[in-house]
């Protein structure tokens, strides 16, 4: 079971937003989506929900086309920061319509979700505050039957009690119920444990596609003497440098550790956090021709 | 009938009960007034002027409402076009019962469609009715293909083009009804006037010709019908659903 994606393109207007992105998610991963503002992560699952269309390109599910494909689309969810639903309706009315919908529903998750985020079932949703209504559609989002579900930015609007709460229940109702998760978010440091690989979206394109494992281990900064840093790393893939004085630091993902440190530098580990910001440092936005 | 179709059925009627309720406060200040101060033609006038604004309203507005709810929980466009056109249809014979039923409370003659074309007994009654869901469903389905065709616009934008939509219909009745008011024989002497009778779907002449105007709501309802199910097809959500 994997949603594929090939060659896919968006255009609005002159601008390119997604330029030819190629990725494969899988089954029962939890992924994490990266980018800046304007990178494109919205669009992208917006399309893989059919919300948009692709310019080009296709995104394909099982080796079928998602596009106008209701049976695909029974298996696909997207959690969006727009709340799409009436607003008079009550929660409980928006479970039984999902379930409804999606021909089934995890009542019983649901039941101890609405107790653990404290949240009155019986509320209409244009009553509830942003934090609740979020709340109310990431309940929806964990209890539906769907093998894909896409988080685009999860806990906007959560105080820090909320977004671990269900950075608890997330990862609580994977280990019961694996399936795929894609969470776009910002708080990269929040769910950089929670995460087992990332995309980087980057000016339209994907320029990270790794395991955080690998990236925990070929993510290093080199710190040391301008000249020793330099010799060190020659030959190898510097993402950015910092020069203080005589002083630099060099953030790279293929340290070569096979060769001896000289005396004065200094090699650590990159958190996900740091990594991302210098591989997005000069992109971000979209593309425009 | 799949669950999915029913859901999203209820869905799309949920929207347009919010513009059908307008539309009823509406005719019952209409018919209040009337039962108060004498049946008019006037009134069964602005009966049927009323219903034909809230047809263009429900295909306008209403309609893409609900694409918000369709896309949220994966219904195909195939499917949400179904729903819109049973909803559309149901709420077209509901309007069209309710303007029937309501004529002829504001006027003896049973409403301002019934007198102009001089139908009467119940094959007149039938086929008034019929029109009227037809005109309905006409209007409602142009509506449809320009708010699929309008979603990119700016909020403010759409909402300014209805204006334009209710003078466009709705303020050259609103205009006989005052000049028929102050001359009710003027359309006798004036070419010019009947002329504006024409344009606001009314009969060259004096002469009844129901059918030739039931043709022309027939292909205007199969052409905004076509067109809204060709912008339907590519339509995508935009933030402003």
């Amino acid at each position: 079971m994997t949603m594929e994606f090939k060659q896919v393109t968006r255009n609005f207007g002159r601008k390119q937003v997604l330029r030819g992105v190629n990725m494969t998610w899988d089954a029962g991963q939890l992924y994490g989506l990266l980018g800046r503002n304007g990178a494109g992560k919205s669009t992208l699952m917006k399309i893989v929900n059919n919300r948009l269309f692709p310019t080009a390109g296709k995104v394909l599910l099982d080796g079928k086309s998602v596009t106008e494909n209701a049976a695909a689309q029974n298996r696909i969810f997207l959690m969006s920061a727009a709340t799409l639903y009436p607003g008079d309706s009550r929660i409980a009315q928006l479970f039984t319509l999902t379930q409804q919908m999606y021909g089934r529903f995890d009542d019983q998750l649901a039941a101890h979700l609405v107790q653990a985020f404290g949240l009155d079932p019986h509320q209409r949703l244009r009553k509830l505050s942003t934090g609740y209504r979020t709340i109310a559609k990431l309940i929806i989002a964990l209890c539906v039957p769907c093998d894909f579900v896409m988080l685009d930015e999860p806990v906007l609007g959560l105080d820090a009690n909320n977004r671990e709460i269900f950075y608890q229940e997330l990862a609580a109702t994977f280990a019961k119920r694996p399936r795929t998760f894609i969470i776009a978010s910002h708080l990269i440091e929040e769910i950089e444990n929670l995460v087992t690989h990332v995309f980087v979206l980057d000016g339209g394109t994907i320029t990270l596609d790794e395991d955080v494992a690998d990236l925990a281990v070929k993510g290093r900064v080199v710190t040391g003497p301008a000249a020793l840093v330099r010799e060190w790393l020659s030959g190898t893939c510097v993402l950015r440098t910092v020069q203080l004085g005589g002083m630099v630091t060099a953030y790279t993902l293929d340290a070569p550790l096979e060769k001896p440190l000289p005396t004065g530098v200094s090699v650590d580990g990159m958190d996900l956090q740091q990594l991302y910001l210098e591989l997005t440092r000069t992109g971000g936005g979209p593309h425009v021709d | 009938m799949s669950i999915k179709f029913q859901v999203m059925l209820k869905l799309q009627l949920q929207m347009m009960r919010i513009v059908l309720v307008g539309g009823l406060i509406g005719w019952l200040v209409l018919v209040v007034e009337n039962l108060f101060g004498g049946s008019t033609e006037i009134g069964a006038w602005s009966a049927e002027f009323m219903a034909l604004y809230i047809a263009a309203i429900l295909g306008y507005f209403a309609t893409p409402w609900a694409l918000g709810a369709a896309f949220q929980n994966g219904v195909s466009r195939q499917l949400f076009l179904r729903t819109a056109a049973v909803g559309l249809g149901l709420c077209a014979i509901l309007m069209s019962g309710f303007v029937t039923i309501t004529g002829s409370l504001l006027a003896s003659d049973g409403g301002f469609l019934a007198a102009m074309y001089h139908l009467s007994g119940a094959g007149g009654i039938v086929l008034t009715a019929v029109m009227r869901v037809v005109a309905y469903l006409a209007i409602a389905a142009l509506g449809v293909a320009i708010g699929f065709w309008t979603l990119p616009w700016l909020g403010k934008a759409r909402f300014a083009f209805v204006f334009v939509i209710y003078g466009v219909m709705v303020l050259p009745g609103i205009i006989l009804a005052v000049v028929l008011q102050a001359a009710p024989n003027l359309p006798a002497r004036s070419g010019g006037l009947r002329g504006w009778l024409a344009l606001v779907g009314l009969p060259w002449h004096a002469a009844p010709q129901p059918w030739r105007l039931l043709v022309l709501l027939l292909v205007l309802l199969l052409g905004g019908g076509a067109l809204a199910i060709h912008l339907g097809r590519h339509v995508e959500l935009t933030d402003r659903i």
